[in-house]
């Protein structure tokens, strides 16, 4: 979507007039009636076509109708007129994402940090993008940045962790989520990304667990296909059984747990561990207290690692 | 059971763990970092916080900024002991808010002698309360006697030094601190102030220039720029201060004013109006609204411009006040002539403020996001 035109129907502005279309553009918008936004920020640009803050409303509204091309034309408009304006240029980033254009979005940001060095979000996204692109160790620089900035950031922590994954660095990654973890105790894509990385590392039982955690602060059927897998290397084939029939309740299209269900129904035919209350099976640790006086110390040191 | 802190939780050993699991009615069986998983979870999210009552010590100060400094003062007095100086510069400071000077004094002078060092700002300022603003300054030495090179003495040592009328030494005591603290910007404001103040305005614009340095969105420091720029005589710098802290706080009626008596300097007379008049739709001082009079003076006489082009005359309205620049006043009285016709509407300002800026603040358009992106299966 383009700007108004430059027709014959403007006038000199007025001032009061100007406001009162901005402030109820922004109001609609904050209240979600896009169509009513994008009709007050388009009469405030007829009054004043060289508006950044117009142009910004605009963007936003343009985005929230998933109009990605008029919202990066709309942003690209407001840092014409302003181009030190961060809103704008997150705004920008922001659009290219949802066309995504990742290679530009990584130059916004790029753009956005020049003015702004100190735009953790700026960076966390710079790093999101890299990412995405592949460009692991540009990712990880970007992250070192915030955490230079705000070691306690747990995002930062957690999407570092997802870097040095990727590039193969297990222990660095395992660190990393459990800071992560530490600063942010609900942080829901540090349990995940820690649910895959025990599992990918064979330890069955601390994927069960922190699956168990991260469930408990949102569901969703991959993991609970993944807690299945958990259970299911735990020979524990009826906690499994339940974790794939939540799955499939979840998503009835779920392969994975489809699978693994028919596998859990073939094992408990042969065996069906139970762990009681412990929380911990199959993370047994040799020389722990708390392992020492478990009840079912032999079968989980059968399946501990 | 009481709730543990996270500390406590965090260092305990096996048996305290299990004894603080059991205690909240948690399961304390499993692997040690489970079981303190588990603790520390229920502290974090279900333990209540502990119940905090306020003494008679943190009662009396709130007392006093409640405006009750008797009640206070007996708080103080119940809490005495021989050798802590505290309650003694607490009961001072009821005293002074008392209005009993004297009595003040002498409880400053108590704690001083116990060796409080900040005893003797206190002390500064009731002398200050009681207008010797040389013995301020005294006191003010004796505190930095005991603490060389402290910024807060050094500042309101500068203060005092200003408002008993010795501005010059004020400023050298500032410039001084600012050697000892050169990144302290309150002291690059203070001093700007200071020069305001005693008409050094070039230098004044130069220490605003170094607080903005830090803090490019000070809106006060902003317009004490543009006022000092404008009593340089540099017009067009001044409108762009006040344009820029107009830009980051669109309702500063103070701003907007300058603005308006920048534009008449500059003869834009009825962009000085729009702006005059925005300003005293937001604050009617009788400033505001004499240089509003007197541009639509000017706007009338520039009307009739046209006509008559001689009898045009310099526009004479000076910048009001910048908070917390010192109050100027208007060098024209009011106009005593009737009421002049208002400008038409179509000649209102020709660039309106933007003021989206903030409000948007709040809508970040793109969020940190967090990448899960190495979901790994096993099959």
């Amino acid at each position: 979507m383009n700007a108004p035109s430059d027709s014959g129907d403007r006038f000199l502005p007025s001032v009061d007039r100007l406001e009162v279309e901005m402030k109820a553009g922004r109001r609609a918008l904050e209240a979600g009636e896009f169509d009513e936004a994008l009709r007050r920020f388009t009469a405030a640009l007829r009054l004043k076509p060289e508006y950044d803050a117009a142009w910004l409303g605009r963007g936003h509204v343009l985005r929230n109708l998933a109009d990605t091309d008029g919202a990066i034309d709309a942003y690209a408009r407001a840092l014409k007129v302003r181009p030190e304006s961060e809103e704008a240029w997150m705004g920008l980033a922001a659009a290219l994402r949802g066309a995504g254009r990742v290679k530009e979005e990584v130059a916004a940001y790029d753009a956005l940090l020049k003015v702004r060095p100190d735009l953790l979000e700026a960076w966390i996204n710079r790093g999101a993008a890299l990412h995405e692109l592949r460009d692991f160790r540009g990712a990880v620089a970007c992250y070192d940045r915030v955490l230079g900035m705000r070691p306690e950031h747990a995002t930062a922590w957690n999407n570092r962790g997802a870097a040095l994954l990727r590039l193969g660095d297990e222990d660095g990654a395992e660190r990393c989520f459990a800071e992560a973890l530490h600063f942010g105790p609900d942080s829901y894509d540090a349990m995940v990304n820690r649910v895959f990385l025990v599992q990918r590392k064979g330890r069955p039982g601390e994927a069960a667990l922190w699956a168990g955690r991260a469930l408990r602060v949102r569901e969703s059927a991959p993991l609970w296909a993944a807690k299945g897998l958990a259970h299911l290397v735990l020979l524990e084939s009826t906690l499994a059984i339940q974790a794939f029939d939540r799955a499939l309740d979840l998503d009835r299209d779920l392969k994975e747990a489809r699978a693994g269900l028919r596998k859990a129904k073939a094992l408990r035919q042969r065996t069906d561990f139970y762990r009681g209350v412990y929380e911990c099976f199959g993370t047994h640790l040799a020389g722990d207290p708390g392992c020492a006086e478990c009840e079912i110390l032999a079968k989980c040191r059968e399946v501990s690692p | 059971m009481i709730a543990p802190s996270v500390a406590e939780v965090e260092h305990a050993d096996w048996p305290a763990l299990r004894r603080m699991a059991s205690g909240l009615g948690l399961n304390p069986k499993g692997r040690s970092a489970v079981v303190r998983l588990r603790v520390l979870d229920h502290v974090r999210k279900k333990a209540a916080r502990q119940a905090w009552h306020a003494g008679r010590e943190h009662q009396a100060p709130i007392l006093v900024r409640l405006g009750f400094p008797a009640p206070a003062a007996a708080h103080w007095e119940g809490v005495m002991t021989l050798d802590a100086p505290a309650p003694w510069v607490g009961l001072g400071a009821a005293r002074l808010g008392a209005g009993e000077l004297e009595e003040a004094a002498k409880a400053f002078d108590r704690a001083a002698q116990m060796g409080d060092a900040t005893a003797f700002l206190h002390r500064a300022e009731t002398a200050a309360a009681a207008g010797d603003f040389g013995g301020a300054v005294r006191a003010c030495d004796a505190y930095l006697g005991m603490r060389p090179r402290d910024l807060r003495g050094l500042s309101m040592k500068a203060d005092f030094l200003a408002r008993g009328g010795w501005a010059d030494e004020g400023i050298a005591v500032l410039r001084s601190a600012l050697e000892d603290h050169p990144d302290a910007v309150a002291l690059w404001r203070g001093l700007g102030l200071a020069l305001l103040r005693s008409g050094k305005h070039g230098p004044a614009a130069e220490a605003f220039h170094e607080t903005l340095r830090a803090d490019p969105r000070d809106v006060d420091c902003l317009i004490n720029r543009g006022a000092a720029l404008l009593h340089l005589g540099r017009t067009r710098d001044a409108i762009g201060a006040f344009r820029e802290a107009l830009e980051i706080d669109p309702s500063r009626a103070d701003a907007l004013n300058d603005l308006g008596v920048a534009y008449a300097r500059e003869d834009q007379v009825k962009s000085a109006g729009v702006n005059l008049e925005r300003a005293a739709k937001r604050l009617e001082t009788p400033q505001i609204l004499r240089n509003v009079a007197h541009v639509r003076e000017l706007l009338h006489h520039g009307e009739a411009k046209e006509a008559h082009p001689h009898t045009a005359r310099p526009t004479t309205v000076r910048a009001v006040a910048a908070k917390p620049a010192p109050r100027r006043k208007a060098r024209r009285k009011p106009s005593k002539r009737s009421p002049r016709r208002r400008p038409a509407k179509t000649a209102r300002a020709r660039t309106p403020p933007r003021r989206v800026r903030k409000a948007h603040a709040k809508r970040r358009p793109a969020r940190a996001r967090s990448s899960r992106p190495v979901k790994r299966r096993r099959r």
